[in-house]
């Protein structure tokens, strides 16, 4: 049963430059207990996807966001900042990217671990303590106990990272989205700290939109994998398909601009530039990048369906598929 | 943070010997001197020299400023010339109107600045926020004494709500005092709210774009408790430092104020002291508002280190 429906998501934002099409009729489905990859290059729209998920982008003074948001049966995008803040932390939580300023600097650890839980239900202070305690332990802090009280600056960004998993598994989520939680980290504690994702999601269950620009940890993590590119999912598979058949030429340019350890090959990175967002088109976005773009490519590719767990928006995903 | 304390009040030393050797030789810079203003028009020289001889004011003035900085150092302020009163005794008996007038003004300045600023910072390019420039815009560039006398004309001397001026002690009569001191501690403190008023929206603009204020709202807080917990408990150590410099600048500003609504405090004894070339009392006051300067900027260091656990002396 799906958790989480995304159809038909449009997020614009007005800017001096004009109105900047930003995320351009995203179809996305998580389903409970499912760890779901949303892969893109920067600027393709998925933070600001995952920000629309949440109701966090500035809708009373830039944004424009548009289709509908479901979940379980009620649209997110009808849902008033009242209700939000009833479902945000208890239904829904996200984690951010950069660990060294996604932390309140003046506000000791265990408090802001343990505050979302404390507004819902009343708890005591020891309890909450115990509770921070609990969750900072969870996620592998080491002597939880003595540092609940500390404050952030004395902590590494990974341990900090861990904290941020720690406030937002605290509420016990029914979903996670975690954007680009391990990019502003180095490779090894990148490792530690998915290994715990992992675990942590084997025990609660909670579902993962899991954000990151890096194949390698789509591969480690995930069971289905969305590609984005300029605001459209362009591909979704289960992450072995993917990886074995990649379909749209944006997807196996990407796999062929990533590392292979043991292979020689040269790496191929990809011509040009992704579109702007600030010029609208009605094609194939990747067309202009695409060594494979044919006339036809002027018109917008459908979604369609390659196996019943495989999608992808490719005029020509038939020719192209591997024999 | 003892140590620290120690070692501020150290430094604190050579900045206050500086306003000694200003204070001392501005006020001599002044034609006339104590003597010729207190004889008035009809004087003979004789007189002045024997009575300058009297207040060793014939001395050469670092010789002058060296006594006078030895009985400073004793804790013996002097005594004025003029109106024969110990300089310790005037300005303790006129700091209490003073105190009470920056307090209030502040007061004030806060109770309004705060809440507008984290508003319009909060709704961001909404109307509230282009009222509060504006209100900031307009509060900064309209000066103290013109604000005041149009609030004389206005509330007092047309409508009758607010007396024009004088002071009545709060042991005497608490709501007349508030009521005396109202009007000239809205008028000293619409300059600073309005400081404060963009400082605050400034400050909490810079800490709405951290990424622990969207942590702070994905966890599910009420906006209440983000504004309040996280965004504006982060913005307060600007906003605090601001305060702190203005609350040096209402002992300024009060000079003008005080004379305009006739309020005996400090600022009206200091103009009595340049009108009189009291030169002791006059050095005095300076001296002592410097001091005060000076304790304010270390009490606000100090709480740096309770605001943000990362300050550490």
């Amino acid at each position: 049963m799906a958790l989480l429906t995304i159809d038909n998501l449009h997020v614009r934002f007005r800017t001096p430059a004009g109105l900047l099409h930003a995320v351009n009729g995203v179809n996305l489905q998580v389903d409970r207990g499912e760890i779901v990859g949303l892969v893109g290059e920067s600027g393709c729209g998925k933070s600001v996807t995952a920000r629309a998920i949440m109701r966090l982008l500035p809708e009373h003074r830039s944004a424009q966001v548009s289709g509908r948001v479901v979940w379980r049966d009620e649209d997110l995008l009808a849902k008033s900042e009242t209700d939000m803040v009833r479902l945000r932390g208890a239904d829904l939580a996200m984690i951010f990217q950069d660990p060294l300023s996604a932390l309140n600097p003046v506000m000791r650890i265990g408090d802001q671990v343990i505050e979302g839980p404390r507004q819902r239900e009343k708890l005591s202070r020891q309890r909450a303590r115990a509770r921070a305690i609990e969750w900072l332990d969870h996620v592998g802090i080491p002597d939880a106990a003595a540092r609940v009280d500390q404050y952030p600056h004395t902590f590494s960004g990974g341990m900090r990272q861990r904290v941020v998993m720690a406030t937002a598994l605290s509420g016990s989520p029914d979903l996670l989205i975690a954007d680009e939680p391990t990019t502003a980290l180095d490779v090894t504690i990148q490792a530690q700290l998915l290994e715990r994702l992992r675990t942590l999601q084997a025990e609660t269950g909670t579902a993962i939109l899991f954000i990151t620009h890096d194949l390698a940890v789509v591969a480690q993590l995930c069971h289905r994998v969305a590609v984005m590119y300029a605001g459209r999912i362009v591909e979704q598979a289960t992450v072995a398909e993917l990886f074995a058949h990649p379909r749209h030429p944006y997807t196996r340019a990407l796999l062929n601009s990533t590392p292979v350890p043991g292979q020689r090959e040269r790496l191929e990175p990809i011509p040009g530039a992704p579109p702007d967002g600030l010029h609208p088109f009605s094609g194939c976005p990747f067309a202009d990048r695409c060594p494979h773009a044919i006339p036809a490519c002027d018109l917008p590719p459908p979604l369609e369906d390659v196996t019943s767990t495989h999608r992808v928006a490719c005029h020509r995903h038939e020719e192209l598929a591997d024999p | 943070m003892w140590r620290y304390t120690l070692k501020r009040l150290g430094m604190a030393v050579p900045v206050l010997f500086g306003i000694s050797i200003i204070a001392f030789f501005s006020v001599r810079w002044v034609p006339g001197d104590t003597i010729t203003a207190m004889l008035g028009a009809q004087y003979t020289e004789e007189q002045a020299e024997r009575l300058r001889e009297q207040y060793g004011l014939d001395q050469p003035v670092v010789v002058q400023y060296g006594r006078w900085l030895s009985q400073i150092l004793r804790g013996d302020w002097g005594t004025s010339v003029y109106t024969r009163q110990p300089v310790i005794e005037a300005i303790a008996e006129r700091l209490p109107v003073t105190l009470q007038l920056v307090a209030m003004s502040l007061a004030m300045a806060i109770a309004l600045a705060l809440p507008l600023g984290v508003w319009a910072a909060v709704r961001r390019r909404g109307p509230v926020d282009a009222s509060v420039t504006v209100l900031g815009l307009l509060g900064l560039s309209v000066p103290g004494f013109w604000l005041g006398t149009l609030l004389i004309l206005g509330l007092s001397l047309q409508l009758g709500w607010f007396p024009s001026g004088g002071f009545i002690r709060w042991s005497v009569d608490p709501w007349a005092n508030l009521h005396h001191l109202f009007l000239p501690a809205l008028t000293l403190g619409g300059a600073v709210a309005a400081v404060l008023l963009r400082m605050t929206r400034a400050a909490m603009l810079d800490v709405l774009d951290e990424e622990y204020i969207d942590l702070a709202r994905a966890k599910g807080l009420s906006p209440r408790r983000w504004i309040i917990r996280h965004a504006l408990r982060n913005a307060l150590i600007p906003i605090i430092t601001v305060t702190g410099i203005q609350a040096g600048y209402l002992l300024g500003g009060s000079v003008v104020i005080e004379q305009i609504f006739s309020l005996p405090g400090i600022g009206m004894l200091s103009l009595q002291a340049i009108n009189n070339r009291d030169y002791l009392l006059l050095q005095g006051v300076i001296l002592f508002i410097g001091t005060t300067f000076v304790v304010i900027n270390l009490v606000i260091d100090l709480i740096y280190t309770w605001l943000d656990p990362r300050i550490t002396y």
